[in-house]
């Protein structure tokens, strides 16, 4: 049991008090943990070389002698970063080709979509609620994007950069949990045909890249379709995108089902509880529970999987940012562009990481 | 019989492979009895009491509990869940609920009762096996005395007709093994029909109207405690007596 005083709240531990943190423990710190032994010296000192040699270099080309302003290439040294073209772009960079007279569109579906965050950090309001906007979320980014219910359709075409990228994201996370959820059921049941279709599309889909799903979704698919009938390009990305990763998330979530000791179904079972309630509310929770840390991996995957889009000449935020640097003028600037793309990633994907720690924290505290 | 038989096994077998786990089985039990079943490890004790709630399925004769046979049916086998309830050695409380929505669980979920009503319920159960001020604690943060008390209380939320204990008190240190027995008697002096899987023959003497002595899938003696306990009717009983009170 936790350490608990009378009022049942867990007692912290006190901070050591400052004179203790005294220079002789850092000193001590640092012995202990690396010069322990000649080879971890050795380690240690190498380690200080390259990054003495390395990071002033690095600092000085993406800051200090860096261009952050200027009427164009010509202001910029060739020894340093160059950032001039993604101020310059930056507006392209987040909005794509959207209209601009349409861009608050863009900034609420920003605003729906990152409200998500903080809704799934509180635990103040009901999961039905929380679990109700997620499920919507995808139809509410749809029609303020690409239009539709009172909105003003807006072309595929004028959907790129970041818009894009957070539409694509958003939306197949949102949804591939749910669709994974029940393919990992269908896998599990004991109706045979039921059975037997998801095992045959689990096992098809995910032995072959998804890139190929993509290039197939553009092209295959209108041979199949009678003429004149085409199905929006992005929709047939987001479908790709939605069922190719709920297949992995499916086999992770089976292997979390099957953890899941049969004495919590016989218990659920024993009050009378049917087949599907036992899993909503005793199985499935617990499942997701253990697989939290693989599914915020897969999140993440998918995530940066939304730029391999770029293949079919939708331009996301890697697209946006390298089609600017085809521009003559910034020509051969090949760091910056990535750069900043990858910032952005960064960004995003820790941010999601962060929220899987939290939920492990939460779901931790449930326990001992 | 005078009073009502709420437990009807007729000739009941039943096999795990080739493996004959129940033989024969014959056992009326009558409404406010407390039965105790007891006998050597892999003797069938589980699995018999397992197949009376229809966890585990016989394959041969019949079963009878509050008057609705056990059969394919599902509905029929999900109302005799409801008259029957169960509490596990391993207590089986739900993780990642709190203990009171463990105890509002059957409540909501089943008999789709409102939330506020549900918690009512499962506050008087849970002060009644003295458990009351730890709802908001999870199962893991509780002993095994206290999630076996809440188990318990679980149980009796669906208001259950009979209730089966599968060694209850087998995972717990003995010092909680007397809490988790005080409910239990508790049950048993309201009038609660029980059926329990136990080796604590302590309770067996004082509360048992009966004991079912089983070996090797069949049951081989049924005798009042009194009887039971002084003068058993066959060797093996006498041998596993022996064993279990050396100790
Ligand atoms: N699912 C199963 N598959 C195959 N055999 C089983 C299964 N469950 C139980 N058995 C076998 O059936 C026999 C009776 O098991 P059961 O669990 O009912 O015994 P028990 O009397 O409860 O024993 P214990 O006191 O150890 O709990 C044992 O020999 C066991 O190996
Ligand atoms: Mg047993």
């Amino acid at each position: 049991m936790n350490d608990l005083n009378f009022t049942g709240k867990p007692i912290e531990a006190r901070e050591p008090a400052a004179s203790q943190l005294s220079i002789n423990r850092v000193v001590e710190w640092v012995k202990r943990n690396l010069f322990n032994s000649w080879f971890d010296s050795i380690i240690t000192l190498l380690i200080i070389l390259l990054l003495g040699t390395v990071l002033p270099k690095a600092l000085d080309w993406l800051f200090f002698s860096a261009t952050f302003s200027g009427a164009g290439r010509a202001d910029c040294s060739p020894d340093a970063a160059c950032w001039i073209p993604i101020r310059q772009y930056i507006d392209y960079y987040i909005y794509g080709p959207f209209p601009e007279s349409e861009q608050w569109r863009v900034n609420s579906a920003f605003a729906v979509g990152l409200f998500a965050f903080p809704l799934l950090f509180t635990q103040r309001i009901p999961q039905k609620i929380v679990i109700g906007y997620i499920l919507f979320l995808p139809v509410l980014l749809w029609v303020l994007l690409k239009g539709g219910f009172i909105f003003e359709d807006i072309s595929t075409s004028a959907l790129g950069g970041l818009t894009l990228t957070f539409f694509l994201g958003i939306i197949a996370m949102c949804l591939s949990l749910p669709v994974s959820i029940l393919l990992a059921l269908g896998r599990q049941t004991k109706l045979p045909i039921l059975r037997w279709i998801c095992v045959g599309y689990i096992e098809l889909v995910r032995c072959i890249p998804v890139i190929t799903f993509l290039f197939m979704a553009s092209l295959v698919l209108q041979l199949f379709l009678p003429g004149g009938v085409s199905i929006d390009v992005l929709f047939r990305v987001l479908f790709v995108l939605i069922f190719v990763s709920a297949v992995y998330k499916a086999e992770i979530i089976r292997g979390a089902i099957q953890a899941v000791p049969k004495g919590q179904i016989e218990a659920s079972y024993a009050m009378g509880c049917g087949y599907w309630k036992t899993m909503a509310y005793v199985v499935m929770p617990q499942a997701l529970r253990n697989s939290v840390p693989a599914l915020i991996s897969n999140f993440i995957g998918l995530f940066k999987e939304t730029t391999l889009v770029m293949i079919l000449g939708l331009l996301e935020v890697m697209g946006a940012v390298k089609a600017t640097f085809n521009n003559a003028e910034w020509l051969g600037l090949h760091a910056e562009g990535p750069i900043v793309v990858s910032a952005f990633f960064f960004v995003a994907c820790f941010s999601i990481a962060q929220y899987g720690a939290y939920l492990e924290r939460r779901i931790r505290r449930t326990k001992h | 019989m005078s009073k009502q038989t709420v437990v009807q096994l007729d000739r009941v077998n039943k096999w795990y492979g080739k493996y004959h786990a129940l033989r024969d089985i014959d056992l009326a039990v009558a409404k406010g009895e407390t039965i105790v079943i007891c006998g050597p490890s892999g003797s069938g004790k589980s699995t018999l009491i397992r197949c009376l709630n229809n966890l585990e399925q016989h394959d041969e004769g019949g079963i009878k509990i509050c008057d609705i046979t056990i059969s394919e049916n599902v509905k029929d086998i999900e109302k005799i869940r409801r008259h029957t309830g169960m509490v596990f050695q391993h207590f089986n409380l739900f993780p990642h609920m709190t203990v009171l929505d463990n105890c509002t669980f059957g409540l909501r979920h089943v008999l789709g009762m409102p939330v506020s009503q549900a918690n009512e319920v499962a506050r008087d159960l849970l002060n009644k096996v003295k458990i009351g001020d730890q709802e908001q604690k999870y199962p893991g943060q509780l002993s095994g005395g206290q999630q076996q008390r809440v188990a318990i209380a679980r149980a009796l939320t669906m208001s259950p007709d009979i209730m089966l204990f599968d060694e209850p008190t087998s995972a717990l240190d003995p010092e909680m093994i007397s809490e988790v027995l005080e409910i239990m008697r508790s049950l048993s002096k309201d009038g609660m029909t029980m059926i329990c899987v136990t080796h604590e023959m302590g309770f067996a003497k004082e509360f048992a109207d009966r004991i079912v002595f089983m070996e090797a899938g069949s049951v081989i003696e049924i005798s009042p405690p009194e009887e039971f306990f002084v003068k058993p009717k066959t060797e093996r009983a006498k041998v596993f007596l022996d064993q279990i009170l050396a100790h």
